[in-house]
């Protein structure tokens, strides 16, 4: 599976390589996609639940949460289902290739028994690759 | 200057130029000079540093990637931070609104924002680009991606297939 990933990557590396080359030339209104990779990230970090979300938007997004340094405050919480939770984010953060920090809190009403499972197999799955690059 | 004694006049006076009561001169990209007190400059870090280097105060600073449209309107952020320090409830009251309606002006010209937060970066202006980011932050906050594309005028780009393959990673624990 992790290899499968890692391909992944590769082909959405080279894809960004021509979308480099195109953004020059299509002239829309959108300027904000245009900001250096530091700024996108010091703008997500703050809006990490929704930061997941912005790799949907084109492929230029889908690089900038990829590729984001570090996540931290992470919250768990999630009553709309279409709202990612803590699980999702770390999910997404196993597809990053360039993260090396990763915090972590929970906020949940309910009770500790209740919380799926899948939140701790998620932050173990993601720990475990990235520990064997450094 | 109404002060009492001629020594504490000097004083004064000498103290005014130590904090930055000389103008400098800022050229946008299109060769217009904005002349601004040392004060507002000093609100750009990149600016402050070369002043401090003993840097060429006399012949300005052109700044290569800021337009005057710009420029202008970071030198209004600039004047209003930079030449008054807020001392009472009510000072901090009135720069906390001038923030508010500044940035207010630019979310609704995002191309604009957009310019204004180059600008805030290049010339390391912190208190503007905190300003200018959280902007944009806030307009990501909890909207669903078809909403931000729409607030920013974002192209849907994606294929079938890139989207499979996000929905893929995003299911893979």
């Amino acid at each position: 599976m992790y290899e499968e990933l890692q391909i992944n990557q590769d082909k959405s590396i080279l894809l960004h390589k021509q979308i480099d080359v195109m953004s020059d030339l299509h002239g829309g209104d959108d300027r904000i996609s245009d900001l250096p990779e530091e700024l996108l990230h010091s703008i997500l970090l703050p809006t990490t639940a929704d930061a997941a979300r912005t790799s949907l938007l084109s492929r230029r997004w889908r690089r900038v949460w990829t590729s984001l340094p570090e996540l931290s405050s992470l919250s768990g919480a999630r009553r709309d289902p279409s709202q990612p939770c803590a699980a999702d984010a770390v999910d997404a953060a196993y597809a990053a290739p360039t993260l090396h920090s990763l915090a972590i809190s929970v906020e949940t009403r309910r009770p500790i028994h209740a919380r799926r499972p899948r939140q701790p197999v998620a932050a173990v799955r993601v720990a475990a690759p990235h520990r064997r690059e450094s | 200057m109404a002060s009492g004694s001629g020594a504490a006049a000097a004083a004064a006076d000498a103290e005014e130029k130590e904090s930055g009561s000389r103008m400098i001169t800022l050229t946008s990209n299109e060769g217009k000079a904005f002349v601004v007190t040392e004060a507002s400059a000093r609100q750009s870090a990149t600016i402050r540093s070369m002043v401090d280097d003993g840097g060429c105060v006399d012949k300005g600073f052109p700044l290569p990637n800021v337009d005057s449209k710009t420029l202008a309107r970071v030198i209004q952020y600039s004047d209003e931070h930079g030449n008054k320090e807020p001392h009472t409830v009510d000072e901090r009251a009135a720069l906390a609104k001038f923030d508010r309606d500044f940035i207010a002006e630019l979310d609704a010209d995002k191309a604009f924002l957009y310019d204004v937060t180059m600008a805030a970066n290049y010339l390391h202006i912190q208190g503007l680009l905190a300003l200018t980011t959280q902007c944009v932050a806030d307009t990501i906050k909890g909207k669903t991606p078809e909403e931000i594309r729409t607030a920013f005028g974002i192209e849907y780009d994606l294929t079938a297939q890139d989207e499979k393959e996000i929905k893929e990673e995003d299911t893979h624990a």
